[in-house]
């Protein structure tokens, strides 16, 4: 699944990375705590979070995600999507709350990574 | 015993042995047990400034004398001279041609790093006969 | 303390050479009377000399497998670099289970700690709790030992977790308390060691801090008794936990690969560890999140003890990371314990060995006599003398430790 498709079953706005938009993704992970994304490493992978902080985006960046969707509509601030952009990581927002945003995405077929 | 001195000829346009001096100089300062914060001072000021006599000058000669209470470097070079001392120290300044730039050097860095890591510094620069720098360091 | 260093010299068999003086990286061999010796406080143990000792003067030492004999329960330690000395036998559940074979009653992989250690690390990374940058590895304790010794300033870049495997000896301990119901004294903990440095950290200081730890064994005899292709080992059950990220540790980058999207640094070999630290040390290399060092080349299937070729061992484990036969994500562990209790206590300290002396006047006359002895010797660095070069023979001398007659090239001038 690309991260255009991603955007478009979850009818969400790209924040930045708009370039890196057509990236494949094969996993998704959906959490508020850091420290469970920190502890599985995933190939291609999105991060679905309601948290919004500076920290979320380091945590994307150390396990190598291509993307970071934020749900119930929330938006980082001017920083946080800066260092998103210095990176080329997507950060996208989605009206969405977690548990319809992650079901929508295993319905159309993107499972999680940890087994 | 007051003090002790070393002598090291740094050899122009030669970018395999620059910083060889600072090399030298760190393990000997090391050996003699001055604090580490107060090593890693000198040799930082040190590099930049034989890097710079490489650079512009086409080497020269650098004393370092140990004494009690201080370390004091001196780069004394017959080269071009700094036109615009002012100039030079500021922070990204650079007459660095784009062949040195290409080896990671020439970021116009040079002197500002090497007076903010040293306790004094004078330069004494006169274009078309030579630049001598002076950094003192206080040993705590 | 044990009573038997992991670098041993014995004197009969050595016929003064030189070839240990010459390839010690600290400069902790002397020659003298036509034998070598070595200089415990300096030495870190990297197992150099050994490889060179023509007469195999100089030796390895470690605990042999006797010393499971005092345990009712046995436990194996088993480092990662094991998987990769047997390229003929594709299962690592192969190696675990031989190990029971051969008297362990309970086998822990040291890689499941690497798993839960990498996840800690991430997080520090990702909270920016490193205060010294960069970080630098501390899984290879001949390094540890040698920033102790030649690069103390930069002590405090030293990440302060357990190393692997004192964390895999904490916890293989208590899961043998539960499995075996057994009292302390009773359980046997034995680290199978893959180079001396791991061998003295365990046996002589560095890692003392932890008790859990009953002895340590070496790679290659562990292999000398293994015989994985008993057939009878396919039948019990697959209890191999490591991840594919885990066991990567005992390969150079290897850890590092556990933190995309730092900007890291893998060093392996001695003399390039040597050559990196001083460019941290003079802030050369700036933003810098982590340096990865390891003494010997390939990183620890390159250590003595190992008995494959380090490359062939190094493409066996990249091929099982790839595999299917390990946990593909990471940790099956919990990790649920205080901070504390994967944080080493006591911090490495700076161990300046190689001072001229205490009092900074003291060393400032040795070394400008050091100097002026220096100007009569002849700066080839031959090692006739006994020392490894023209500065070390002047400061020697200088220290009282050998006569200036010793010089050959001082002796002609007369």
């Amino acid at each position: 699944m690309t991260i255009r498709e991603i955007s478009e079953i979850l009818a969400a706005n790209i924040l930045c990375g708009e370039g890196q938009i057509d990236t494949e993704v094969h996993s998704a992970c959906g959490s508020d705590m850091m420290s469970d994304v920190l502890a599985y490493v995933k190939d291609q992978s999105i991060l679905l979070t309601g948290l919004v902080n500076p920290q979320v985006v380091r945590t994307a960046l150390m396990m190598d995600m291509k993307c970071i969707c934020f749900v119930r509509g929330k938006t980082p601030d001017e920083k946080t999507l800066q260092i998103a952009e210095e990176n080329d990581l997507v950060v996208m927002s989605t009206k969405e709350r977690m548990y319809s945003a992650c079901g929508k995405l295993y319905c159309k077929g993107l499972v999680g990574g940890a087994e | 015993m007051d003090s002790i001195v070393w002598t090291f000829e740094v050899d122009g346009k030669n970018f395999e042995h620059a910083g060889s001096a600072s090399q030298v100089t760190k393990a000997r300062l090391k050996q003699m047990g001055l604090p580490n914060d107060v090593v890693r001072r000198v040799i930082i000021a040190m590099y930049e400034g034989e890097i710079n006599m490489v650079i512009h000058a086409d080497g020269g000669v650098a004393t370092v004398t140990v004494g009690q209470d201080e370390v004091v470097v001196e780069l004394k070079d017959t080269g071009k001279g700094i036109e615009n001392i002012e100039l030079a120290m500021k922070e990204g300044f650079s007459t660095a041609t784009g062949a040195i730039r290409e080896l990671g050097f020439g970021a116009g860095m040079g002197l500002p790093n090497m007076k903010k890591y040293s306790d004094e510094m004078v330069i004494d620069s006169t274009v078309g006969v030579g630049t001598t720098i002076t950094m003192k360091f206080k040993v705590a | 303390m044990k009573d038997f260093r992991a670098v041993s010299l014995d004197a009969t068999k050595c016929i003064g050479c030189t070839h240990c003086m010459r390839k010690c990286p600290i400069g902790a061999i002397r020659v003298r009377d036509g034998k070598a010796s070595i200089d415990y406080e300096k030495c870190i143990f990297c197992g150099n000399c050994i490889k060179v000792c023509p007469t195999h003067a100089l030796n390895a030492r470690y605990d042999t497998y006797e010393i499971l004999n005092g345990y009712k329960f046995k436990v194996a330690l088993l480092p990662s670099c094991l998987y990769g000395q047997f390229p003929h036998i594709f299962s690592p559940q192969l190696v675990l289970n031989s190990l029971k074979n051969i008297g362990f009653d309970h086998v822990y992989e040291v890689a499941r700690a690497s798993d839960i250690l990498a996840i800690i690390m991430r997080e520090k990374f990702v909270m920016q709790e490193f205060e010294h940058m960069p970080a630098i590895n501390n899984n290879c304790p001949a390094c540890v030992d040698l920033i102790q010794k030649r690069f103390p300033t930069l002590i405090d870049n030293l990440i302060d977790l357990l190393p692997p495997a004192l964390l895999a000896a904490k916890l293989a301990r208590e899961e043998a308390r539960e499995i075996s119901g057994l009292p302390d004294e009773d359980i046997g903990v034995f680290y199978i060691s893959p180079c001396p440095a791991k061998v003295e950290a365990i046996n002589g200081g560095m890692y003392s801090e932890v008790k859990e730890l009953t002895g340590v064994l070496s790679v290659a005899e562990t292999c000398k008794l293994l015989n994985p292709v008993d057939k009878n080992d396919v039948e019990r059950t697959m209890d191999v936990k490591a991840s594919n990220m885990g066991i990567a540790w005992c390969t150079s980058g290897g850890e590092s690969s556990n933190f995309p999207n730092t900007k890291q640094l893998a060093v392996d070999g001695i003399e390039n560890v040597i050559s990196v630290l001083k460019e941290i040390e003079d802030d050369k290399l700036t933003n810098l999140d982590f340096a990865e060092l390891y003494a010997c080349h390939g990183g620890c299937v390159g250590g003595l003890l190992n008995i494959t070729n380090t490359f062939v061992a190094k493409s066996k484990i990249h091929t099982l990371r790839k595999t299917v036969m390990l946990n593909k994500t990471n940790s099956t562990d919990k990790f649920d314990k205080p901070m504390a209790y994967y944080c080493l206590k006591n911090k490495p300290k700076a161990n300046d060995v190689f001072k001229l002396d205490k009092d900074f006047s003291v060393a400032m006359e040795k070394m400008a006599k050091i100097e002026s002895v220096l100007k009569r010797l002849p700066h080839w660095d031959c090692g006739v003398c006994g020392s490894p070069t023209c500065r070390a023979f002047a400061e020697d001398v200088v220290n009282g430790k050998v006569e200036l007659d010793k010089c050959d090239h001082l002796k002609e001038e007369k």
